[in-house]
């Protein structure tokens, strides 16, 4: 399915309510997000629940998707990671308030950065992480999904932390270039 | 406010990938809201993430797990959310809160030492919370030094977050004022002196305790030690 009819699916959402757009969302994310969840390192049960509460969310913020900002991939993604971040923070012991005051929920719309707002970026970006050379590519994969980013990246490619940073640095510079001006 | 000191591409990505735990990720969050810099690249991670997420092998999930959200859609979503006004946080403690903070209470300065006072607003914790492994969670403190007060010179027993929120502190890597970020290694031991004339504000998420060196110090270890 392409990355277009992903949008239209939560246009669809937003304007008509429809039912069986998201079940098409649903069946293609859900299980991506879990998997993404559980390489963050959440349990099985926690991993499903998130999918689910990431659905739902985006069924209810349908309206302020806008596919011109970002691809339905990167909203939903910054969807899925702010709903882990509360999750984790409301399951933290906090510091006694000086009132009671809940937590304010983070705000879900696509960053809104004039950087990077042209449509077609993330096809552009897509291609350029084919491009990477494999080691900048893996990298940046293990600085996304490994738990202590640094440390683990050493550990498992027996690479000095020094060549880990520079070689990152390296890999967003490159992505940066690729996008043009704009970034 | 020219904003010298950046977190590291590996500090960025984590973050915008949602791997960072709550006290780190909030300080870098302060960060990139006042350095353009930084927001750019995380935009930039977010799109990475996309891309990632789409690449990802599915999981299997619950075999009702589409008609129970199909189920769920009607119905209102519990987060509403009351947080305390600004303006009754800057009463207290004396300077604007940054937003990312003010999701969480923030309670009044406390005295830790001559011319140091602190806010603790997240306790460490080594649990697994959410997740099927134990993960290290930093706290999270504010600190207020008083103008051309000194740390006690102390080692890092673990990774360190810090921003500036107003003010200045030198250390000997370098001059950090309102806006920079500081990255601390595991095995630096540094003695960081506040601005004789403005002092500093800073938000500082630390993984370790932190080990403090001289007898007076030591002393002061049950205390500064957080």
């Amino acid at each position: 399915m392409s990355v277009d009819s992903h949008s239209r699916l939560i246009r669809r959402i937003a304007e008509a309510a429809d039912r069986q757009a998201f079940a098409v969302l649903f069946t293609y994310f859900a299980p991506r997000v879990k998997t993404y969840m559980r390489r963050l390192g959440a349990a099985d049960r926690t991993a499903e629940d998130l999918a689910q509460e990431t659905m739902l969310a985006v069924w209810r913020k349908a309206a302020l998707f806008d596919p011109s900002r970002a691809a339905a991939s990167t909203w939903i993604f910054t969807i899925a990671r702010n709903l882990r971040f509360d999750a984790q923070r409301r399951s933290r012991p906090t510091e006694p308030l000086p009132g009671e005051y809940d937590q304010v929920t983070a705000d879900d719309r696509p960053a809104a950065d004039a950087l990077l707002a042209l449509a077609d970026r993330d096809e552009r970006l897509r291609l350029a992480l084919h491009r990477l050379p494999a080691t900048q590519a893996k990298l940046v994969q293990l600085a996304f999904f490994e738990d202590r980013p640094h440390r683990e990246i050493e550990r498992m490619l027996d690479m000095p932390l020094g060549t880990v940073k520079s070689r990152l640095r390296a890999a967003m510079h490159r992505l940066r270039a690729c996008l043009g001006d704009e970034a | 406010m020219t904003i010298v000191h950046h977190p590291s591409e590996a500090t960025l990505i984590a973050h915008a990938a949602g791997n960072m735990d709550a006290a780190s990720a909030t300080v870098i969050a302060i960060h990139a809201d006042m350095c353009p810099r930084c927001r750019g690249d995380l935009v930039l991670a977010e799109v990475i993430g996309g891309q990632l997420l789409a690449g990802l092998a599915p999981a299997a999930l619950a075999p009702d797990a589409l008609s129970r959200a199909l189920g769920r859609l009607g119905a209102v979503p519990d987060d509403t959310t009351a947080a305390e006004p600004n303006s009754q946080v800057r009463s207290r403690l004396g300077f604007d809160l940054p937003a990312a903070l003010r999701g969480y209470g923030i309670g009044r300065w406390r005295w830790l030492a001559p011319g140091i006072r602190f806010v603790p607003v997240l306790r460490r914790s080594s649990r697994a919370g959410l997740d099927d492994r134990p993960r290290a969670q930093s706290a999270l403190h504010l600190f207020k030094i008083a103008p051309g007060t000194a740390m006690p010179g102390h080692r890092h027993g673990g990774s360190e977050f810090t921003c500036v929120l107003a003010g200045s502190y030198d250390d000997a890597t370098g001059r950090f004022a309102a806006g920079d970020f500081a990255e601390t290694a595991e095995d630096l031991e540094h003695r960081p002196v506040a601005d004789s004339r403005t002092g500093c504000i800073c938000v500082i998420a630390s993984e370790a305790k932190l080990r403090f060196r001289g007898p007076i110090a030591r002393l002061l270890q049950p205390v500064l030690g957080f």
